[in-house]
């Protein structure tokens, strides 16, 4: 079976509206490789107004990663989008029973930890998202070609969405799963939106992403050099949101026994 | 590298998300004196404060609607930078129902001139400042209180009332269904304080949030 390494880098940061209402950054990011290789990269962005907001995006990803991790076979080695359909929805129902237990520990209520979360696995031959909530993930193809994997958009307003914690969450959830050998990956929370993606369509803009997928392959990039970016100026002039972006390379294809 | 990624990587050309304001003020003959000169102060200020704030100026759209014995669009909506406050007299009945519809009426036109330019934008606010209480017949006032109860159940806008001096809080509180707040004095500078900064954080805000909004050290408690 052919396996890949993968190379992930991943910075949060946080916004400059959060600096002001002395919020701590609330998303969070985590990732695990299978023992057969496959990738589970795992982001969340706690909602500002819950009162555990940070502890429910860091609970929520690691519970997510977990359950992906330790299936008895790699998530997408059997079946389709169906498949993974049930798959994923297990995996939410753990995070969300992860999330309870939070709250029962700080006797708390869940929505105090509410968050989004978007799980992705990826394979040589598939990758597979599942989204509740706001943010993006865009995969590029071996010919260069950008996709939108997920993204979605709730109500009529830009300040709407769903949590994990929401009522009736799994039904807004969104699942995919694109056939093929995707080159590069970039997942990230909703602050980076609006730089990402052009409006009205949510169309991957290229000129964000190739620079970025470029920098993941240079064998001296660095998850430092990418925080040094969503800090900088140019960025923090167009969004005071928290940040968060998980880049994804392949270090290159080697056959395994 | 790091400069390097900053140099290179080029953002979206999209539309700053938007986030309607009406600023919806009694210019009725009680409002003479230093009420309305407190008042015209304060719309200066709220421009001011907003000016400071790099996104919320490009962001924040603000409109004012007047309600004396007429109703009257006095600025329709503008973003920040191209806002001129006006210097707004008082005399005249009350005519706050009318006004109110007026006011739902622009925040309805302007959500649709967004759909339609696909920008995306966040819930308007609709801000009533008053000293009275309406001198319209009641079925126009009822019809406003209706109105106004129907939009924020359907969250399409997010309707504060302020009363100023002898305002009739227990009319206003039949109207918003919002706990309607008692200015201290006339604080108008410390509520248009508060309401650039309310702003702020409403267009700065992240999908998904209700934001907190900061105290307020203008109402009377």
């Amino acid at each position: 079976m052919e396996r890949v390494e993968w190379r992930v880098l991943a910075a949060s940061v946080q916004g400059s509206m959060h600096e002001r209402l002395e919020l701590p950054c609330q998303d969070a990011f985590a990732d695990a490789t299978t023992p057969s290789g496959a990738l589970i990269v795992a982001v969340a962005d706690g909602a500002g107004s819950a009162r555990y907001a940070q502890q429910g995006a860091q609970c929520a990803v690691q519970a997510m990663v977990e359950f992906l991790r330790n299936l008895p076979s790699d998530p997408l080695t059997n079946g389709g989008l169906d498949e993974w359909r049930a798959l994923a929805t297990q995996a939410i129902e753990s995070v969300q029973r992860a999330l309870a237990e939070q709250a029962a520990q700080h006797e708390a209520t869940v929505s105090d930890f509410a968050t989004t979360l978007i799980g992705v696995v990826a394979t040589p031959h598939a990758v597979a998202s599942v989204q509740i909530g706001d943010g993006a993930v865009v995969l590029e193809d071996a010919q260069g070609q950008l996709h939108l994997l997920t993204h979605t958009r709730v109500g009529e307003y830009l300040n709407e969405t769903v949590f994990l914690t929401s009522e009736g969450a799994l039904s807004h959830a969104r699942f995919e799963r694109w056939e093929g050998a995707a080159a590069h990956l970039a997942i990230f929370t909703d602050g980076l939106e609006l730089l990402a993606l052009q409006l009205p369509d949510a169309t991957p803009y290229p000129p964000f992403f190739q620079p970025l997928f470029r920098f993941v392959d240079s064998p001296e990039a660095s998850a430092a050099q990418l925080e040094a970016f969503l800090r900088s100026e140019r960025v923090r002039a167009r969004t005071d949101d928290d940040l968060t972006l998980v880049l994804i390379g392949r270090k290159g294809e080697t056959p395994c026994e | 590298m790091v400069t390097e990624l900053e140099e290179m990587v080029e953002f979206a050309e999209n539309p700053e998300p938007r986030c309607a304001c009406v600023l919806l003020l009694d210019t009725s003959g009680s409002m003479a004196g230093e009420k309305i000169d407190a008042l015209n102060e304060g719309i200066r200020t709220f421009k001011e404060e907003l000016q400071g704030d790099p996104l919320a100026s490009r962001r924040v759209e603000v409109a004012i609607v007047t309600f004396d014995s007429q109703v009257q669009v006095v600025q329709d909506f503008v973003t920040v930078d191209a806002f001129e406050p006006p210097l707004l007299h008082a005399s005249g009945q009350t005519a706050m129902g009318t006004g109110i519809l007026r006011a739902l009426e622009l925040v309805r036109e302007r959500k649709a001139v967004y759909k339609r330019n696909g920008i995306a934008y966040y819930r308007p606010w609709i801000f009533m400042i008053t000293d009275g209480e309406p001198t319209e017949p009641d079925h126009i006032v009822q019809h406003a209180a209706q109105q106004v109860r129907r939009e924020e159940e359907n969250k399409g806008v997010a309707f504060f009332a302020v009363g100023v001096d002898k305002a009739n809080m227990a009319t206003l509180a039949e109207i918003s269904v919002r706990q309607p707040l008692k200015l201290r004095g006339l604080a108008f500078r410390e509520l248009f304080v508060w309401l650039s900064a309310s702003m702020q954080r409403v267009s700065g805000s992240k999908p998904g949030d209700q934001v907190p909004l900061p105290p307020t050290g203008w109402s009377e408690i």
